[in-house]
């Protein structure tokens, strides 16, 4: 396993998302690190205060490993908040790792099953 | 090289409680990370103005920051330490803000003996979770969340880490966690906190990943750790696990990591093994 090269270097680039605007969103200006909780959250409530202005949202991971804390804390409680349909049609998740993408996968769909109950 | 066996640790920390009584106690023939976290780790508790150890280990403790780490000077005088070798000296864990920094210094180590870049991003990434739950876990109350070192035998082809904290303990943190008491009464809780999903702070958001990976990916690598709190201990070397009870106490939590340089793993194939919850399916989220 080898992470992605495939970076795509457009930041503070919108573009044309079945009708809607997405927003780019780089994950570095709203997160420190990818590594802990505290960080995780506060970047998921700028993402949900986006989210509050823009239809789609898309984050750049720019390649970086997720910590389970920071991937649960910020993509998992997200998708909780907003439920599993919802973010998928919302929230774009761009340049994550290969390692981070199952993870990313359990977080939300550990957390949308547990809002859900 | 042989892995470090538990029981060797264990009578290491007999040693220490000795230490403790009578201020001195007997050292072992090969020193490494977990003796030095762990020396540094009770001599900051007790403190200390002088520290004499033997001429053999001395250079070695003085290489690893042992008189630095206990804030008093250094018969062997300033040493200027490299970033970027065999070693990685003793680190107080006090900044949050260092996770990432210390987990690159540490994962560093392993770039001159190792090339695998899923190995590399594996081992990185356990750190940062790892050292991430010194300052989630600990709960101390001086600021010193934790003490870290590390060395890399590329001749052993073995690395060993080794992570200890004074804070509360297995068994208190995981009693926080109501859900958790009944099986507490009965279980030894460095096995049960091994295990996927536990933790001692469900409402506060946590989730209970770090050891559980670090576990996963020392199966795969067939390599050795060993999980102290107190009284409880969980071991597992080359796939074969164990837990036992001890007689002598350990304050805090230590964690030794110890691993085959030769044998890769992947974080992948870990999380691919996290159970999905009942009525999910893999199609219910991907990436295509």
């Amino acid at each position: 396993m080898t992470t992605s090269t495939s970076h795509e270097p457009d930041r503070g680039a919108r573009e044309t998302v079945i009708g809607a605007e997405a927003l780019h969103v780089d994950i570095a200006d709203i997160a420190s690190n990818v590594t802990t909780r505290p960080v995780g959250a506060a970047a998921r409530r700028q993402l949900l205060a986006l989210l509050e202005q823009h239809h789609v949202i898309r984050i750049d991971f720019r390649d970086r490993s997720l910590t389970p804390s920071f991937a649960d804390e910020c993509l998992g409680q997200l998708a909780a908040r907003l439920g599993l349909g919802a973010f998928k049609q919302r929230v774009q998740l761009k340049n994550l790792t290969e390692s981070s993408k199952p993870l990313v996968k359990h977080v939300v769909l550990t957390r949308c099953s547990a809002a859900a109950a | 090289m042989n892995f470090t066996y538990a029981s060797h640790i264990e009578q290491w920390l007999a040693q220490l409680q000795r230490l403790r009584q009578v201020n001195r106690c007997d050292g072992p023939e090969f020193f490494k990370p977990y003796h030095l976290a762990t020396l540094a780790h009770v001599l900051r508790t007790t403190g200390i103005d002088e520290l004499s150890l033997p001429a053999a280990i001395g250079d070695y403790a003085d290489t690893m920051n042992l008189w630095g780490a206990l804030d008093i000077p250094s018969p062997f005088g300033p040493k200027h330490r490299q970033t970027e070798g065999r070693y990685h000296p003793i680190q107080l864990l006090r900044d949050e803000n260092l996770i990432d920094e210390t987990a690159e210094a540490l994962t560093s180590l392993f770039r001159s003996v190792c090339n695998n870049a899923s190995t590399l991003d594996a081992v990185q990434t356990m750190l940062r979770e790892l050292i991430g739950n010194c300052f989630a876990h600990a709960a101390v109350r001086d600021g010193l969340y934790g003490i870290v070192c590390a060395q890399v035998w590329n001749g052993g082809r073995k690395a060993q880490v080794a992570l200890c904290d004074s804070g509360i303990g297995i068994r208190a943190s995981l009693s926080q966690n109501a859900a958790l008491l009944d099986r507490l009464r009965h279980a030894n809780s460095c096995e049960l906190a091994m295990e996927y999903g536990v933790t001692s702070k469900p409402r506060r958001g946590h989730s209970g990943y770090g050891l559980t990976v670090a576990r996963d990916l020392m199966l795969q690598n067939q390599g050795m750790l060993y999980l102290r709190s107190g009284s409880e201990a969980y071991r597992m070397c080359r796939g074969v696990c164990g837990k036992t009870n001890v007689s002598i106490g350990w304050e805090g939590t230590l964690l030794v990591i110890e691993w085959d340089l030769d044998r890769a793993v992947d974080l992948t194939a870990v999380y691919e093994r996290f159970p999905l919850p009942e009525g999910m399916s893999d199609d219910d989220f991907d990436f295509a």
